[in-house]
């Protein structure tokens, strides 16, 4: 694939992609490092054409993020940046990564239930 | 999975543009080593998708909002840095593709990592050009201020303590420059300081202020020089005690040794930099505008230093800066306000046809300003010589005076004229063509139009009080006395005596020229009068841009929006008529100026197109001269409101049948 096609997708899924290696990872750190990995993978072995592209670019993301390493962010400063304290809010963080996935990937990807345990090996 | 319902914004997690470089350097990266190895894989179809089932998704998630911190894409943008910093590199990542966290590089063998932390193959970074300017001005007002695309102009704390001190103390050149670059950078001088306190709800640009609180400092890694324009490239480094340096993007970028940043090769390829669009007036470096870049492919190595394709230069924003320079974009309270001087004295034997004497004599801002502000209707002052005896400094010139017309203007080609009225009634044609230079010209007859000169006098850095004003050929003897033979020796370099074997054109030596800008809406208090540097607003015709309810003949009041044609003019000596049609071929508007006779319906001639920008333009044509017996285009200007309605025309000085 052109290197601008590719540039496209990235382009197109690099918010939403984002945000998912956020819930995962629960750090900026981590979801850029996820970010990167996935795409770096998804071109090297040129899924950028597979039909399903979200769903290849999920699945990496989510390996990406739970190997990259990469401190979370304490609740406290996750609160403080994105959201007001809430209950709701430290328990959703306080969900393991899978679960956290799953929840960002039903939610925002609109995927069902069952796709999502697929993405995040489950 | 247990149904689980929370309160999240995700809308404020996002990637920062930093983050968006990094991952599009790594696709490059991947792509670049693919084709390296000659061995392009065999493209592998993902396997086992299934589509969507549409009757199985289940919202388990409802998002409310929450509204986000404030700065929070600036700060996303500090604590991926921050992150990439501190957290250790994952020992479990497997992928030889996979990012380091810690490096933040693409590769495995990228610089920086534990086992490799000093590359002795670094490279030193030099501007490409750099000449024997000092940046450390520029470098400071990059690091301090910053003007926001809404006009605001963003001062981080160390920068608005030093403002602080700099007003405390008008000596501190260094503040003062800043401030200045940041009235330059303003688009009509009506910007307004604002701590980034306050302002952490805003995104974008401002981010590099809370970053470079963090200890960044910006670092020239190259830059390129067009017309008087430079164009500088910029990385952020973050300088450790132990030599080491950091960039937003990688955790160790090279080692500053002997005063010189050495990159590691390979980062510069894969960093994120600003382009800053830069002027030097009177040796100060202003910002004009800046853009983000990414370096990616861009950077190529040469021998010692990195070199980035010309072009690159010039990206698509880029091109919008260098806009600044075309004709049609000029301003009407844009003009030429500083000037480089040719050196004409000294006792200088120069050969004959003479381009560049070598040196030059700067007129500064601050006394132009002087000048203005000494005079009840100057308006500009246009230095032609300066020279210092017996401790004071004199400066020589025209000093011109309120004059309609004094505004760009079609000439031929696309060279447009700006005309001015001197205090003896004279008309002063300067011209500038933006094909051929960034340079503006003087007209050939100058010197015939021009009958008085002024001199000043200056001391200790201030215009003293009261002139001289001398004929035009007093000012050839004094260049005589001071040492220098005007006349066809300076051709080329000296536009007031330059002889007519030239084209009409000759241009000045504008190394320095700038545009400057209006110096404040009335009523506000602009940084340049903040600086005492208060001139007069540079009225164009006489008559005021005016609320429409308060012009006085409403009956030449047009609105209207959109390109319109000026679909004829017929001048001769007595009478002037301009029709104005719309798209559909419908009069618009039509104008007799100064009295004379209204004829409608003139046939259509040559198309003349005007546009407007919200606050005023001249007109310029896109066909050449009218009948051939005129120079129409020159003709009138548009006031339009901040809508961009045409409020009124208004003629000025039409050239009328030779």
């Amino acid at each position: 694939m052109e290197t601008e096609k590719i540039s496209e997708y990235v382009e197109k899924y690099m918010d939403d992609a984002y945000k998912f290696a956020f819930i995962v990872t629960l750090s900026d750190a981590g979801a850029a490092s996820a970010l990167k990995g996935a795409v770096g993978e998804m071109t090297e072995k040129e899924l950028w054409d597979s039909r399903d592209v979200r769903k290849e670019l999920y699945t990496l993301l989510y390996k990406h993020a739970v190997n990259c390493g990469a401190e979370p962010m304490t609740a406290a400063e996750i609160s403080e940046k994105y959201g007001r304290k809430s209950d709701d809010f430290y328990s959703f963080i306080a969900l393991p990564a899978e679960e956290r996935a799953t929840c960002h990937l039903t939610v925002y990807e609109d995927m069902s239930e069952e796709d999502a345990a697929k993405v995040i090996g489950k | 999975m247990n149904k689980v319902r929370y309160i999240l914004d995700l809308n404020n997690v996002l990637p920062s543009p930093a983050v968006r470089g990094q991952v599009h350097a790594q696709v490059a990266k991947v792509i670049a080593a693919a084709e390296e190895s000659k061995k392009p894989k065999k493209a592998k179809k993902a396997k086992n998708k299934k589509p969507n089932d549409p009757k199985s998704k289940r919202r388990v998630l409802t998002v409310i909002a929450v509204i986000a911190a404030a700065a929070a894409v600036g700060a996303v943008v500090f604590a991926v840095v921050r992150r990439i910093r501190e957290t250790p590199r994952h020992s479990g990542d497997d992928s030889s593709t996979t990012t380091s966290a810690e490096n933040g590089t693409t590769s495995a063998t990228a610089p920086g990592t534990e086992a490799d932390p000093v590359r002795l193959d670094a490279y030193p970074v030099t501007p490409l050009y750099a000449g024997d300017k000092d940046y450390s001005d520029l470098l400071a007002a990059i690091k301090y201020t910053l003007l926001g695309s809404d006009g605001i102009v963003l001062m981080n704390e160390a920068g608005k303590d030093r403002l602080a001190l700099g007003y405390a103390d008008d000596t501190n050149a260094s503040v003062s420059r800043i401030v200045r670059g940041i009235y330059a950078a303003s688009d009509y001088g009506d910007c307004l300081i604002e701590s980034y306190e306050g302002l952490v709800s805003t995104t974008g640009d401002r981010k590099i202020l809370l970053d470079y609180q963090k200890g960044f400092d910006p670092v020239i890694v190259a830059a390129k020089r067009s017309g008087t324009f430079e164009y500088l490239i910029v990385v952020d480094v973050d300088r450790e005690a132990d030599g080491n340096f950091s960039t937003h993007f990688s955790s160790k970028a090279g080692r500053f040794i002997d005063g010189v940043y050495m990159f590691y090769p390979d980062v510069l390829e894969h960093e994120n930099a600003f382009i800053y669009k830069i002027r030097f007036e009177c040796g100060h470096p202003v910002i004009y505008d800046k853009a983000q870049m990414y370096l990616g492919n861009t950077v190529k190595y040469k021998e010692d230093r990195i070199a980035i394709r010309e072009s690159d230069f010039f990206s698509a924003s880029e091109n919008d800066m260098r806009a600044v320079v075309n004709y049609s974009e000029v301003l009407p309270q844009q003009c030429p306000y500083t000037f480089a001087l040719p050196g004409t004295y000294d006792g200088l034997d120069l050969p004959e046809n003479t381009v560049d004497p070598g040196i030059t004599t700067q007129v500064s801002r601050s006394e132009i300003c002087q000048i203005i502000n000494n005079s009840s209707s100057a308006q500009w002052f246009i230095p032609l010589d300066a020279y210092t005896e017996d401790g004071i400094r004199y400066l020589i010139g025209i000093r011109i005076d309120y004059s309609e017309g004094n505004y760009w203007s079609p000439e031929t080609g696309d060279v447009v004229r700006r005309e001015f009225i001197t205090n003896t009634g004279g008309k002063v044609k300067l011209y500038y063509s933006p094909s051929t230079s960034d340079r503006p010209y003087l007209c050939d007859d100058f010197s015939k139009a021009v009958r008085m000169i002024d001199t000043y006098t200056v001391k200790d850095g201030t215009v003293l009080p009261g002139k001289q004003t001398s004929l035009s050929s007093t000012f050839k003897a004094m260049q005589e006395r001071i040492g220098a033979t005007p006349g066809p020796k300076y051709t080329g370099t000296m536009p007031v005596f330059k002889t007519a074997d030239r084209t009409g054109l000759t241009a000045f030596a504008a190394e320095l020229l700038q545009q400057c800008k209006d110096p404040g809406v009335s009523g506000k208090t602009g940084l340049f009068e903040q600086l005492g540097l208060t001139v007069a607003a540079p009225v164009t015709t006489g008559t005021e841009d005016k609320p429409l309810s308060d012009l006085s003949s409403p009956d030449i009041i047009i609105a209207f929006s959109g390109d319109y044609i000026l679909s004829s003019v017929e001048m001769n000596v007595y009478s002037v008529t301009q029709t104005i049609v719309d798209g559909d071929g419908a009069t618009a508007y039509v104008y007799g100026v100064r009295g004379y006779v209204i004829r409608a319906g003139q046939s259509v001639t040559e198309g003349l197109t005007f546009t407007y920008d919200g606050y005023l333009n001249g007109i310029y044509w896109n066909g050449g001269r009218v009948r051939g017996s005129c120079t129409a285009g020159d003709g009138f200007r548009i006031i339009a409101d901040s809508d961009g309605n045409a409020l009124r025309v208004i003629d000025s000085s039409f050239e009328y049948a030779k």
